[in-house]
């Protein structure tokens, strides 16, 4: 089951991602000391590089008041790679911007740019590594020869998760050119703040739960798990009850639709083909099929499966027995004339499925023999290729 | 040979089905004892649920929960009598509104502890969810109704039932009049004070005999029905009205940031370990119809859930011993978040249900360490 616990470690690792800008984004607006001086933090930036004309997609932007810029990028630098060597090509980008969004994006994606007249970059990166990077990036800087020589240094910081308070803790190693940021003509900036902190500073829970509901993603691009579980939570339940549909329902739904409810709701601008590989994942799952009009959407409370949404997903994702039966309908299908076909294969789901003892899967469980049972099977072919 | 309670029973249930439709209509809950004594009937004992609705159709909801159990129904300008049968015996159960906008009481005459109210309490209820949610009361809603009542006699308690948060174990008080005289109300309440009380059962001189119930409910035995509506079927509405209005609209808005969240208090240290924690998780995935989805956990737990009942979603965050943070989606329905919320609550012995305002400034030193 190497695939599932694959796509269970992204999960997780993209919700640690989310955590942390959800942590910079309470620094920069909601604490006293950093929040007066910012005009506007963008958690999905989509910018187009002043120079060389290509996509520059920073993890986060903090426009301030005095028409300055910090650029924030998540790394993950693992040590004997050319990790850092790429991660100077893109902050070194990131520090020649001349504009971040001011607002969040309109109903057409567009971001609003406000001009800025200086930019500082921090990386967030994970404590194993982190001393090596800042020695390398120091390296580059002080090597005329080599392209990456930003006008001021990066600012890295470690990021480590506290399991006994539940807490993140960012610190700056001081070493290398690992400076503070400039913070410009402001009276309080990062740099500052961080040195009356002692160079330490943390990541609650408790302050960024509100932000990361609210906004449930970062600027990287979500594993098929973790948009497939939000889409299950969320938005298909919210489009059900928008439509005044009754649930379990068999909702048709199209890839533009998906891709509207997560920037209307979430401010995420999903690419047609990260929701088309969400819906496929559900395809994969016995969930969804395409449609004429879109997708169908099989839309039905899985906790037999599991009593974990992403967990129920994933088991029915790489299921062997429901590949080979026929797609079971969340709800009744609209009667189809001389089926007599269907209706026979309709028995014989039935009898298979009662014979299948229902389990209680706990949280958490790997995967089991346990099969969903219920739902009406579908009128469609069991053609479905098996997920491993 | 006098009648026994089931044949009074019985002759009550008979005369309010049998009821002249007019008289019926303009039949008021509170005044159920007045109107059967002029047609020559006692009343019985009267067992309330007291419900919110998130429907304009509360008496289609229950009677939709009931389901094929019904062999008789009859809608009235208050709600609606639905009559059914168990072990071959009748008995007519009642939705009747309250004075206040969407809070109704479900009203019966068999004892609560009698499987015919069980299943109207957990089944017809299940069936007739999210568009009929009870609620429960807190310590507070128990000390009001005591305080009330005091001032029409001396409140004594005979028996009272609570749950001791800090092992699960249950917890049975009696009090026999005959030893020594009976605590009153604020006297027994003062030896739960690490307990989670579920029910009360007090008398208020020979005036009024109660049972109060922490699932927003009452059972009048004897007495003064008149003070039972005043003081009980009151306090009933008025927990219930105030679940409704703080449950209601709190749907997420496009565009807009999260400004405010629901707060569940618990007791001190009561999701302190991870086996708490867990069992909170658990507790959540087992309410029928829901599945949950877990994000974070370890030791911060960041959960989401479903409702499959009618799509209600909401966030839930663990981040602090004492408290449950409730933040919910674009689409959450007062009957959704109130069963949700009373199943944890009732599993984590909640103190109250409040809201708080999310997008005040943080003080510098919640983010220096140490």
């Amino acid at each position: 089951m190497a695939g599932a616990d694959e796509h269970r470690r992204l999960y997780r690792l993209y919700d640690r991602r989310v955590d942390l800008v959800s942590v910079a984004e309470v620094w920069f607006t909601r604490s006293k000391a950093l929040a007066p001086y910012t005009a506007h933090f963008e958690r999905f930036p989509r910018l187009v590089h002043p120079i060389d004309g290509n996509a520059a997609t920073p993890d986060f932007t903090v426009l301030f008041n005095d028409d300055t810029a910090l650029v924030g990028e998540l790394a993950h630098i693992a040590p004997g790679t050319s990790a850092v060597e790429r991660l100077a090509g893109q902050i070194g980008r990131y520090e020649t911007l001349r504009a971040v969004p001011w607002g969040p994006s309109d109903a057409s994606g567009l971001q609003p740019l406000s001009e800025v007249c200086g930019v500082d970059v921090v990386v967030f990166a994970p404590v194993s590594g982190i001393n090596q990077a800042i020695d390398e990036l120091a390296e580059m800087i002080a090597d005329p020869e080599h392209p990456y020589s930003p006008e001021h240094p990066p600012m890295l910081l470690s990021y480590s998760y506290d399991a006994d308070d539940g807490s993140y803790t960012f610190q700056r190693p001081a070493r290398g050119r690992n400076e503070h940021t400039r913070d410009h003509e402001r009276q309080e900036g990062l740099g500052r703040w961080l040195k009356r902190g002692h160079d330490e500073l943390r990541g609650l829970p408790k302050h960024f739960q509100t932000i990361k509901a609210s906004a449930r993603f970062m600027n990287d691009e979500p594993p098929q798990l973790y948009i497939a579980t939000v889409l299950w939570n969320f938005v298909l339940p919210d489009i059900a009850a928008s439509r005044d549909i009754e649930l379990p329902a068999n909702l048709t739904i199209t890839e533009q639709e998906l891709v509207e409810r997560l920037r209307d709701g979430y401010g995420y601008a999903a690419s047609i083909d990260l929701v088309r590989r969400a819906l496929d994942f559900l395809r994969v799952a016995r969930l969804g099929e395409p449609a004429v009009d879109g997708w169908r959407v099989y839309y039905r409370n899985l906790g037999r499966v599991s009593r974990d949404i992403s967990e129920a997903l994933l088991h029915e994702h790489y299921s062997k027995a429901n590949k080979t039966r026929r797609i079971r309908l969340a709800a009744p299908a609209e009667p189809v004339a001389d089926d007599a076909e269907a209706a026979e294969a309709q028995r014989a789901d039935d009898v298979r499925a009662e014979a299948i003892e229902i389990g209680d899967a706990s949280l958490f469980e790997e995967f089991d023999s346990v099969e969903e049972v219920g739902g009406q099977p579908s009128s469609a072919g069991a053609d479905e290729p098996t997920a491993e | 040979m006098a009648a026994s309670a089931e044949d009074h029973r019985q002759r009550f249930d008979e005369w309010l089905l049998h009821l002249d439709p007019f008289a019926l209509d303009d039949l008021d809950v509170t005044a159920l004892a007045q109107r059967a004594r002029q047609d020559g009937v006692s009343l019985p004992q009267l067992t309330f649920l007291t419900v919110i609705a998130e429907t304009d159709e509360p008496f289609a909801a229950l009677r939709h929960g009931a389901g094929h159990a019904v062999t008789a129904e009859r809608q009235t300008a208050q709600g609606g009598l639905l009559c059914t049968e168990a072990n071959g015996r009748q008995y007519v159960v009642g939705l009747w509104r309250s004075s206040m906008e969407r809070v109704h009481h479900i009203v019966a005459s068999v004892p609560v502890t009698d499987n015919r109210w069980r299943r109207v309490e957990q089944t017809w209820l299940a069936g007739a969810a999210p568009r009929l949610a009870p609620v429960i009361l807190n310590k507070h809603d128990f000390e009001d109704v005591g305080d009330a009542l005091s001032e029409h006699g001396t409140v004594e308690v005979s028996r009272l039932t609570a749950r001791v948060l800090k092992d699960n174990s249950s917890y049975t008080r009696g009090w026999q009049d005959k030893i020594a005289r009976r605590p009153t109300h604020r006297q027994a309440m003062a030896e739960t004070s690490d307990m989670l009380v579920r029910t009360v059962m007090l008398s208020v001189g020979d005036r009024l005999s109660v049972h109060l119930r922490r699932h927003a409910g009452a059972t009048y035995y004897r007495g003064d029905y008149g003070l039972f509506c005043k003081v009980i079927l009151r306090r009933l509405t008025s927990a219930a009205a105030a679940r409704l209005k703080m449950l209601t609209g709190r749907e997420r808005h496009p565009s807009q940031p999260i400004t405010e969240s629901l707060i569940m208090r618990l007791a001190e240290s009561a999701l302190s370990t991870s086996k708490e924690r867990t069992k909170l998780l658990e507790t959540v995935s087992h309410i029928s119809n829901v599945q949950v989805a877990v994000y974070h956990r370890n030791p911060y737990l960041h959960f989401a859930v479903t409702d499959y009942l009618d799509g209600s979603n909401l966030d839930v965050f663990v981040t602090e011993d004492d408290r449950v943070s409730l933040l919910p989606g674009y689409h959450a329905s007062v009957g959704s978040l109130a069963r949700i919320t009373d199943v944890i609550g009732e599993a984590l012995g909640m103190i109250d249900l409040e809201t708080e305002a999310t997008d005040e400034l943080i003080a510098d030193e919640e983010f220096f360490v140490g």
